[in-house]
């Protein structure tokens, strides 16, 4: 970021220098980031470096740890069979539920962005599962989710459906995640699409109604494109949540059964926090780092495509 | 009120001292000369308060006897005597500096420690004081992992038999060992248990925790559900073929579905490994070195537990998923009898609407096996105090602490306070009794090396066959393999590798 002398001007309420170096500007600077800078590197950058070097040793948080070079990330890859699976289940969670969140979270925000009374009220009651303890909400889940006297399988009994066994089955338990994930998190992504859908101006559905376009239309044509930044934000951010998912699987299931919901990141609280391995779980966190890298880049690259900024 | 009797004492040792000087008078004036002399010997000891007054109690006896002397003395006109009087004076003990110990644990509430054992030690023990606390069991891993990381754990703590090992591998605590040898009459001891807390294997005089309870496995049953069935109660000599035919007579169903489970099994430390070991079967060797969950005893056992789900008496891990990992089944009469720990006994009796008893677990086809673990306190090899913190354990087991410290369901370590009357009438219910008589049959469920880690491989690879998803066998040979990979890469103490 470069500095010029205005802006230096405002920021330091009209008192910098009138003129001077780019050097001299920087040394009157320094001071006031000083702190930032040193928090910075101290708390955020210098915390991924010790990561990064406890991952090429191994640890266990209270006895002097031992180099071991790049043999953590190769275990990973060699013998274990966790790492792998974690993965993979990492990536059907976000898979399947980041697009489910997002096409559940627009349709709440259109269904909010309507012009009926007590829409304030609606707002809230959508928004309430994203600050509500989620040990609590889990616990009412789970007896959501209980086979036979859960809610869920009576609705779905209802209809002559048997319901599945949720959480209590290796191919239903997953779903059962996702689902609650979706659920509690449909609150804050609704409140930054509704954002977004209140900074489309009118004009140009005045303009497509005189056309004659139906609403279908006009939410094809004009809501999503124009309404594509935000989306690709949420996009961003939900995809970024969704490979660190840990506290659906830590409260539902603890991975289980059969590991069937053993995510990355409660595969990593796992190897740190209870069998205090912290070569491994640090490895484990830059393979998590490295694939949301790479998803991540991987969006911002194709966001040309479907992004419309104007 | 030591001061004010010392004082009395001395008057009444005055008064007679001034009898004895009187009746010599009184014999000066007669015609026979009366010979007298008194000697007092002044012996200074020193001695702590309480033998003090041990001593100033047979003082008094003596002095009442020479007056007795005196008025004998008196009629044969003699009169010389010597009165010894030994005059004890508080010796200025040498001052014990002030210790301020932090203990913390995740059982009991701060008042009843400062109650039942804080207040009476520090009575006996001025100089030491204890800031109590208990953390619940979500937070108190977490909290004691961050403490121990950075060096600050409490002088003493609750310690679980579940890490004791891997704490005690990576010297984070004291060894008691020593101490106890030195210290306690383990006569006075349920000592089969600590076999719990020994480190590196049981029959190690090395022990780096010490346990204050026990907690273990019962039968559980709903009287109720019993009557209306017409099934006769457990009784102590019931085998698990008895248990079985129970549950069978129990269990009810309604268009297919169990409304009503007759019994359950987990899949968790607090059934299967005792039930794998009623078998003559082992989760691990003695040694915890080698996992032997694949060979047949230990899968008969196994498929036997998974053939109660599959047969409808028992629920699955789904049905019984809530808050209290079934409690809830049991507590609302959908479930009619329970193997679980003693722990849950106080939540049952706190459920105003449960009728509910108590039984041994049963004989197992070789022989009765009973889950059970102690709740122990360890000292911090952090700690700069470690003597004081010992003394405070020292005082935790002995029959000086009170029963009431002691949470429901745990049987003290001290066998005369387990034993008392007041200790057993807190249970409230008739079966409270077996908790004692089940103390002889208690195993751990193989408390070693990276317990927390291979019990998770445990869980997760015996899951499919619980699930109905793969046989007893393929299930145990896969969570054989995976336990085993962890194991061999324990780091074991030298000499032991």
């Amino acid at each position: 970021m470069k500095l010029s002398d205005s802006t230096l001007g405002r920021s330091l309420g009209g008192l910098g220098p009138r003129r001077g170096s780019g050097l001299h500007q920087w040394v009157q600077v320094l001071p006031f980031l000083f702190p930032t800078l040193v928090g910075m590197l101290l708390f955020t950058h210098g915390a991924v470096l010790a990561a990064f070097f406890i991952s090429l040793t191994r640890w266990d948080a209270f006895t002097p740890w031992v180099w071991v070079g790049l043999d953590n990330y190769k275990d990973l890859f060699a013998a274990d069979t966790l790492f792998t699976r974690s993965m993979i289940q990492t990536a059907y969670y976000t898979l399947v539920s980041v697009p489910l969140g997002i096409v559940a979270a627009l349709l709440a925000a259109v269904l909010v962005n309507q012009k009926l009374r007590f829409m304030t009220f609606y707002r809230t009651v959508f928004f309430l599962p994203g600050i509500t303890s989620i040990v609590a909400v889990a616990m009412v889940w789970l007896w959501l989710y209980n086979p036979d006297f859960g809610v869920i399988n009576w609705l779905l009994g209802m209809v002559n459906i048997d319901g599945p066994p949720w959480l209590g089955s290796t191919k239903w338990a997953m779903p059962a995640v996702i689902i609650f994930g979706v659920w509690r998190g449909l609150g804050y992504n609704m409140v930054i699409l509704l954002a977004g859908l209140q900074g489309i101006p009118d004009v140009y559905y005045e303009a497509a109604e005189v056309d004659g376009a139906s609403k279908f239309r006009r939410f094809w044509h004009i809501t999503l494109p124009l309404l594509s930044p935000t989306t690709f934000f949420v996009l961003i951010i939900s995809l970024i949540g969704s490979f660190q998912v840990f506290e659906q699987t830590y409260v539902l299931t603890e991975g289980g059964p059969a590991y069937a919901t053993m995510t990355i990141a409660y595969y990593i609280f796992l190897q740190a926090f209870q069998w205090f391995h912290m070569g491994i779980a640090s490895a484990l966190a830059f393979m998590l780092f490295l694939a949301v890298m790479v998803v991540t880049v991987l969006q911002f690259s194709v966001q040309r495509k479907w992004v419309h900024y104007d | 009120m030591k001061r004010t009797l010392a004082r009395r004492r001395l008057l009444r040792a005055g008064l007679v001292s001034g009898a004895g000087l009187a009746a010599a008078a009184l014999a000066g004036c007669g015609e026979t000369q009366i010979v007298e002399r008194e000697v007092v010997k002044i012996v200074t000891q020193e001695v702590i308060v309480e033998k003090i007054v041990t001593q100033e109690v047979i003082k008094e006896v003596a002095v009442e006897k020479v007056v007795e002397k005196i008025v004998e003395v008196e009629k044969e006109k003699i009169v010389e005597k010597i009165v010894e009087k030994i005059v004890t004076v508080e010796a200025a003990q040498p001052k014990k500096a002030a210790v301020a110990l932090q203990f913390n644990t995740w059982w009991g509430t701060v008042e009843e420690y400062e109650a039942e054992v804080g207040d009476p030690f520090t009575a006996q023990n001025p100089h030491i004081t204890i800031d109590w606390q208990v953390t619940p069991w979500g937070e108190y891993w977490q909290k004691m992992q961050t403490q121990a990381v950075s060096n600050q754990l409490p002088d003493f703590f609750g310690q679980s038999v579940a890490i004791n090992w891997d704490w005690a591998n990576k010297g984070l605590v004291f060894n008691l060992g020593p101490v106890i040898k030195r210290d306690i009459d383990v006569s006075k001891h349920y000592t089969s248990i600590w076999q719990q807390a020994r480190y590196p294997v049981p029959g190690h005089p090395d022990q780096y925790m010490m346990p204050m309870e026990t907690v273990m496995s019962l039968i559980y049953f709903n009287v109720d559900l019993f009557d209306d069935a017409g099934v006769d109660f457990p009784e102590p000599t019931w085998t698990f073929n008895d248990w079985e035919e129970a549950g069978a007579k129990l269990t009810k169903t309604e268009d297919g579905k169990t409304t009503q489970f007759g019994l359950w099994g987990q899949n968790s430390n607090a059934f299967l490994d005792a039930f794998i070991n009623s078998n003559d079967g082992l989760v691990l060797t003695p040694d915890f070195k080698t996992c032997l969950l694949d060979q047949p005893k230990s899968v008969e056992m196994i498929d036997r537990t998974v053939g109660w789900i599959s047969q409808g008496m028992g629920p699955t891990a789904a049905q019984a998923a809530d808050i209290g990992g079934g409690a809830q089944l049991f507590t609302t009469g959908r479930l009619a009898m329970d193997i679980t720990g003693s722990w849950q006994v106080d939540a049952y009796l706190k459920s105003t609407d449960l009728n509910f008893d108590l039984m041994m677990v049963p004989t197992g086809p070789v022989r009765r096996v009973i889950y059970g673990g102690p709740d122990s306190w360890a000292i911090s090899s952090g700690s700069t105090h470690f003597e004081e913190a010992w003394e405070v354990i020292a005082y935790g087991i002995s029959e000086e602490r009170s029963y009431k410290n002691f949470p429901l369901g745990r049987i003290a370590s001290n066998i005369a306070v387990s034993t008392s009357e007041d200790f057993r009438k807190k249970g409230r219910v008739p079966g409270y009794k077996y908790l004692f008589d089940s103390v002889e049959y208690i195993k751990g469920a193989d408390f070693g090396p990276s317990w927390v880690e291979w019990r998770n491989a445990f869980s997760n690879e015996l899951a499919p066959a619980f699930l109905g998803e793969k046989s007893a066998q393929d299930a145990a040979t896969a969570a054989t393999e995976k336990i085993q990979s962890i194991l061999d890469k324990v780091a074991w103490p030298a000499g032991l590798e």
